[in-house]
């Protein structure tokens, strides 16, 4: 595992064997120890039931861990209240696997109706939801309802609903999980978009070609443990690189690897399509 | 703040619409519930009035030996008086007592038979409540000058009354707890409904932050509009039994003493807030399982 290389204080996330039992005999996590800090950009990889999500989860609160310790900018989760929960959320900003929006809504009303809920005014609404949907670069289909939105806007719209609180970390689960890869493409520019702006991004994945695409920092699970972590730190810090992330992790010959999810990460040849 | 209240109440109508049928009946049978316990309570005010009526009619003739002087007679009215309860304790002489039941009974042919007049000198005492009435009959009774057992009054009646109230209050509670708890399992079960139906609507909230009282409010008002209206409906209902049962019985019985007027504004406020404060806690108890649920997994 990788030792925190920063000088300045506590990391923003702090992961300390982290371990979530769903039951006694489904583990989500098994000892996760993993930091990230403020600004970062980070793939979560694995194949499905890695644990990707749990991990999300953990920080989200959505799901509670069994044992070690969840640290958000300095702030321990294990103990945090339930009332507390909601105004952890509200400085995070959530994008669900699925994308979560209400059908019977339009897509300015989906945000809309999220900065309600959260206490806005309808003042607040108009002010703020078109600047919104201009960041996701959805304001031209503001009036649109979620069926009538290709994949790729549907998971835009759901970006900009996490961005309502002007959250400082940005927690997305999947985001390409249902798009082509030129959609794919495009949310995770998005996302790198909103990165460059300061915000920290985790980004919850199988598609290893994006993966590759984008060369952030990769942190490969597998059965609930972290395989590889790799670092891109522009300090110069020696990252693992590819070869090591190919080289350690061979996939067990099952269906998953039809995929192409777990070749080499330099060939990444094999298209998710 | 304003804004928030708005939302919130947007929220619960547009649930209440969506719930029709489920919210017909939640109010219906909270209305009916309401109605019959709120009945009682109205009944029993009423009747007290018509109980102090009772008081104030019933009256029992005390009649006196035969063999007691007319002067003497009429000074046993102080010792009677003077038995607390009593409020009035009227002379009859037999004379008077003899024209009054030919009055009340005109096909008696008194001349006819041929004897004197039968009728004791006798009093008729009237007593200030009606609780009293055994009591005060005990110590008339006991008055020298009284004949023996020469008490007379309608006990039976009065017992009959008495039991058919009591009689008809706990079948009107029976008949109005099973209604409640009827109704609170049909409000329960429609905010269930709320929460299934709005599922998508609550993840998104609390994925977004929202807070627990602004997930959970709108569906804790929609018990409380539900328990409301059926309130309000009970009101208008009682309201009306109690004209058509004023005009009907209590008029046949005035004589008995008229019941209130109907209190309406104290009536609506009371079984309003009864009904609300009702569909708030039913619908509390249907939300509290969602929130227990999210708890489960922290340990
Ligand atoms: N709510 C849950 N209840 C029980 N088991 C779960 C639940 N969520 C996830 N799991 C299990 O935990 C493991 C990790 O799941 P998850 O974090 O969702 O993986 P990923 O997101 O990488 O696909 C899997 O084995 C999964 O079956
Ligand atoms: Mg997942």
């Amino acid at each position: 595992m990788r030792q925190q290389n920063t000088s300045a204080g506590a990391p923003y996330i702090a992961f300390a064997n982290v371990e979530v039992a769903y039951s006694d005999f489904v583990q989500g996590l098994r000892g996760v120890t993993l930091n990230i800090d403020k600004g970062e950009f980070v793939f979560l990889c694995g194949r499905t039931g890695s644990g990707k999500s749990t991990v999300l989860k953990c920080l989200s609160r959505e799901v509670w861990h069994t044992s070690g310790s969840v640290c958000l900018e300095g702030r321990e989760l294990t103990h945090l209240p339930v009332k507390d929960v909601a105004h952890l959320r509200r400085q995070m900003g959530i994008v669900p696997q699925d994308f979560g929006l209400l059908p019977n809504k339009r897509v300015w009303e989906n945000l809309g109706y999220a900065m309600r809920a959260c206490g806005r005014t309808r003042r607040e609404v108009r002010k703020l939801v078109p600047d919104i949907l201009e960041r996701v670069n959805m304001l031209q289909r503001a009036d649109a309802f979620p069926r009538e939105l290709s994949g790729g806007e549907q998971q835009r719209v759901a970006i900009g609903r996490a961005l309502i609180n002007n959250p400082p970390l940005l927690l997305a689960d999947e985001p390409t999980g249902n798009l082509d890869p030129q959609h794919s493409v495009e949310v995770i520019e998005l996302l790198q978009q909103l990165n460059l702006r300061g915000t920290t991004v985790v980004v919850a994945t199988h598609d290893m070609p994006i993966v590759e695409k984008f060369g952030h920092r990769v942190v490969l699970l597998d059965e609930g443990r972290i395989v590889t972590n790799t670092l891109d730190h522009p300090d110069g810090q020696p990252s693992l690189d590819g070869e090591i992330l190919s080289s350690k992790y061979q996939p067990q010959t099952n269906g998953q690897d039809a995929l192409g999810l777990f070749g080499p990460i330099p060939a990444g040849g094999s298209s998710d399509a | 703040m304003l804004d928030r209240i708005e939302f919130l109440i947007g929220e619960s109508f547009s649930a209440l619409r969506r719930n029709t049928w489920m919210t017909f009946a939640a109010v219906t049978t909270v209305c009916m519930a309401i109605f019959i316990l709120g009945g009682l309570g109205l009944a029993f005010f009423s009747f007290r009035n018509v109980v102090v009526g009772l008081g104030q009619r019933a009256e029992m003739k005390v009649l006196l030996l035969d063999t007691l002087p007319d002067r003497d007679a009429s000074l046993l009215q102080g010792q009677i008086l003077a038995i607390p309860g009593v409020k009035s304790a009227t002379f009859v002489p037999r004379s008077e007592g003899l024209k009054q039941l030919l009055k009340e009974n005109p096909d008696i042919d008194v001349e006819g038979l041929q004897i004197d007049n039968p009728l004791p000198n006798a009093y008729v005492v009237r007593v200030t409540e009606l609780k009293d009435f055994d009591i005060v009959a005990d110590q008339v009774g006991r008055i020298k000058g009284v004949e023996p057992r020469g008490v007379k009054y309608p006990a039976d009646e009065k017992n009959f009354l008495m039991d058919t109230v009591k009689v008809l209050q706990w079948l009107g509670m029976a008949l109005g707890a099973i209604m409640l708890a009827t109704s609170g399992i049909l409000i329960y079960n429609s905010i269930r409904m709320s929460v299934v139906a709005r599922r998508r609507e609550i993840r998104i909230m609390q994925l977004v932050g929202a807070t627990r009282f602004m997930v959970w409010a709108p569906m804790l008002l929609e018990g409380i509009v539900q328990g409301a209206i059926g309130g309000a409906l009970a009101t208008l209902i009682l309201w009306g039994a109690h004209n058509v049962v004023q005009e009907a019985v209590i008029k046949g019985l005035s004589a008995l003493g008229r019941p209130g007027v109907f209190p309406f504004s104290l009536a609506f406020t009371v079984l309003v807030g009864a009904g609300a404060l009702y569909g708030f806690v039913c619908s509390l108890i249907a939300v509290r399982e969602p929130l227990q649920v999210k708890r489960s997994l922290a340990t």
